[in-house]
């Protein structure tokens, strides 16, 4: 093979396009394929010439034999007249005459003139005279039969020479269309299946991340032509990645940048605020300390917004950056809960979570997802009424598999039975900055991004959020994690609150 | 517990020292850039160095890397506490040998019990 790939490489053929390959195979087969109804046609005409002057040098020869036995019973016919022995003797002959001519002109006329001289003595002539025509005419039949036979065995070799010929013709013909044939397989196998290969490398390279990786084709034919396509597509895609890169990291600096200037400055408010509402400055009076309270609370809903805005202002840019791993879905639902409990306690709100037999294991970055069931929770708790129930669970939803593209899912439900939201705000529930409570207070607790926020991690992670909800009897808000659909964690019950 | 405390900004300096050392009732050395954390780290031996990350000079991170790269000082636990909040920024300083990370705006009421909740898990570990 490597003999082969070197002879194709001393022909150039890695040069030469693939058209051109296939307008010479094409050019090959149509010349042959046109020159093959012309040879058949001259083969059949030859073969039927042959046949024809076959079957006439035959009926000759039976011609012939039916005049020597016609004139070995010649005496008879003189003894007792028989006119139409006599004229089928004369058709005989003048048949036979006419035919030797093709093969012998003198003993053909030698035998019509022997003929004639016996037709003419035929009742008059002494017998003896008469049997020496009949001889004469015998033997110059003979003749002409001996030389049909030699004609005959000639014609045989002449077409025996040319099946022969035409023989060879059809093993070069046959062995060119084979050679040629072979010679464009052998091309297309040694170059456009090497180009091709090394365009799925380089389109694989690049799927993988390798940017930098392009097609190695040798110039000249039309996969270099897609070899170089591909690399120019290659290096527009890498420039632009770049920029991407550069903008995210742009982006990812101005947010680090913005989080640390606005936290700098609430931290000295909060400290301060801190150190003396603890105490540790010295006592406060009490109208003092009530002021500075409401600081203080202010203040953490500021830092709550700083947080919320760079989270958002993240999402939006693309500049999350999430740490997958994979969790029990019921540890983290119960770590949520747990960081909720004095919340619904302060708010005298029963608490309650369940989750499968079977927790299912997902691929999530745990503090993300329990950022928006956090959220979930704290905006269920707030919006119910002392005595009431918030509820989360989950559940295991499995793909039935029936080529419907659904996929394996764990859906996570935060229910309540708080007030319920209008159904006007329903809509605009999961945009920024609105929130469904109309009440100030509740208002001043919520920076309006939470839910803007679960929503953006929620679809970060491939899911889905959405909320039903009754005026007056309460929510429910559910989001989905894509899931598997057979791995599954040990619950250890004892382990989860 | 002798406590080095790292900090540029003075306001927030003051707030931590004042909650370290009434609050957690620890004493309190402080430092305003990365070069005077090492050199107080390796003459004071403290018990822990609580790190900002935006420092002049030298920077949070590479102030713990040269504490961790000391013999003198590789023992020494390192906390950061800072306003870099961003993953990628937490997980550098665990990387780099911290044993934990305080996020600010801190309370300076609990600064001292999250202070210690880290030790503990560090020790259990």
């Amino acid at each position: 093979m490597r003999r082969l790939k070197d002879v194709m490489g001393v022909l150039k053929l890695q040069h030469l396009r693939i058209r051109t390959r296939l307008l010479a195979a094409g050019v090959l087969l149509g010349a042959l394929a046109a020159a093959n109804p012309l040879f058949v046609r001259h083969h059949t005409r030859l073969l039927s010439e042959f046949h024809a002057a076959r079957d006439a040098a035959w009926n000759l020869r039976h011609a012939i034999q039916d005049l020597n036995r016609g004139l070995a019973k010649a005496e008879a016919y003189l003894e007792s007249p028989d006119t139409a022995a006599l004229r089928r003797l004369d058709a005989l002959t003048g048949q036979v005459t006419a035919g030797a001519g093709k093969y012998d002109v003198s003993a053909s006329n030698a035998l019509a003139v022997q003929y004639g001289v016996w037709r003419e003595r035929a009742r008059l002539a002494p017998t003896q005279e008469r049997r020496n025509a009949v001889l004469q005419v015998s033997h110059l039949s003979e003749g002409i039969d001996r030389t049909i036979r030699v004609k005959e065995e000639e014609s045989e070799g002449r077409l025996a020479k040319y099946i022969r010929r035409v023989k060879r013709a059809s093993i070069m013909a046959g062995g060119l269309v084979f050679l040629g044939f072979t010679a464009f397989v052998l091309s297309l196998w040694f170059t456009l299946l090497p180009d091709l290969a090394a365009l799925i490398a380089a389109t694989r390279e690049f799927k993988l991340g390798n940017l930098n990786h392009r097609a190695d084709v040798p110039a000249g034919t039309e996969t270099a032509e897609l070899a170089a396509a591909f690399n120019e597509m290659a290096e527009s895609i890498k420039e632009r990645t770049e920029k991407l890169d550069e903008t995210h990291r742009q982006k990812s600096d101005f947010v680090s940048t913005v989080s640390h200037e606005l936290r700098t400055p609430l931290t000295s408010i909060k400290g301060s605020l801190g150190l003396i509402l603890g105490g540790v400055t010295g006592a406060v009076p009490q109208e003092v300390a009530r002021m500075l309270k409401i600081t203080e609370k202010n203040t953490n809903r500021l830092i709550r917004l700083v947080d919320d805005v760079l989270d958002i202002a993240k999402i939006e840019a693309g500049a999350i950056r999430l740490k997958f791993d994979k969790h029990s879905i019921a540890d983290v639902l119960s770590h949520a809960v747990q960081g909720v409990d004095s919340l619904a306690r302060a708010r005298e709100v029963n608490l309650t979570c369940d989750w499968p037999e079977n927790s299912a294991l997902v691929v999530v970055d745990r503090d993300r997802i329990e950022q928006v069931l956090m959220n979930l929770l704290s905006n269920a708790i707030k919006f119910t009424e002392a005595g009431g129930t918030v509820h989360v669970y989950c559940e295991n939803e499995v793909a039935d598999g029936g080529g419907t593209g659904a996929q394996s899912r764990v859906l996570v439900h935060v229910e309540d039975t708080g007030r319920g939201i209008p159904a006007e705000f329903m809509e605009q529930l999961f945009e920024k900055f609105h929130q469904a409570e109309s009440s100030v207070n509740h208002a001043q607790e919520g920076t309006g991004l939470g839910l803007a926020i679960a929503k953006g991690l929620v679809e970060e992670h491939g899911g889905k959020i959405w909320a039903t909800s009754v005026a007056g009897a309460g929510s429910r808000f559910t989001f989905s994690i894509p899931w598997n659909g057979t791995e599954f964690a040990e619950v250890r019950r004892k382990d989860v609150a | 517990m002798k406590i080095l405390l790292a900090e540029d900004d003075e306001n927030i300096l003051s707030i931590a020292s004042l909650a370290l050392e009434r609050v957690g009732g620890h004493a309190v050395m402080t430092a305003r850039d990365g070069f005077e954390t090492l050199a107080a780290a390796e003459t004071a031996r403290p018990d822990l160095v609580l790190l900002d990350v935006m420092m002049p000079k030298l920077n949070g991170f590479d102030t713990c890397a040269r504490l961790k790269a000391d013999p003198r000082t590789r023992d020494i636990p390192v906390i950061f506490l800072s306003a870099r909040a961003q993953a990628h920024e937490i997980q550098r300083g665990m990387s780099i040998g911290a044993l934990g990370y305080i996020l600010k705006p801190f309370d300076p009421m609990t600064l001292p019990r999250q202070i210690e909740e880290i030790l503990k898990t560090h020790a259990a570990a």
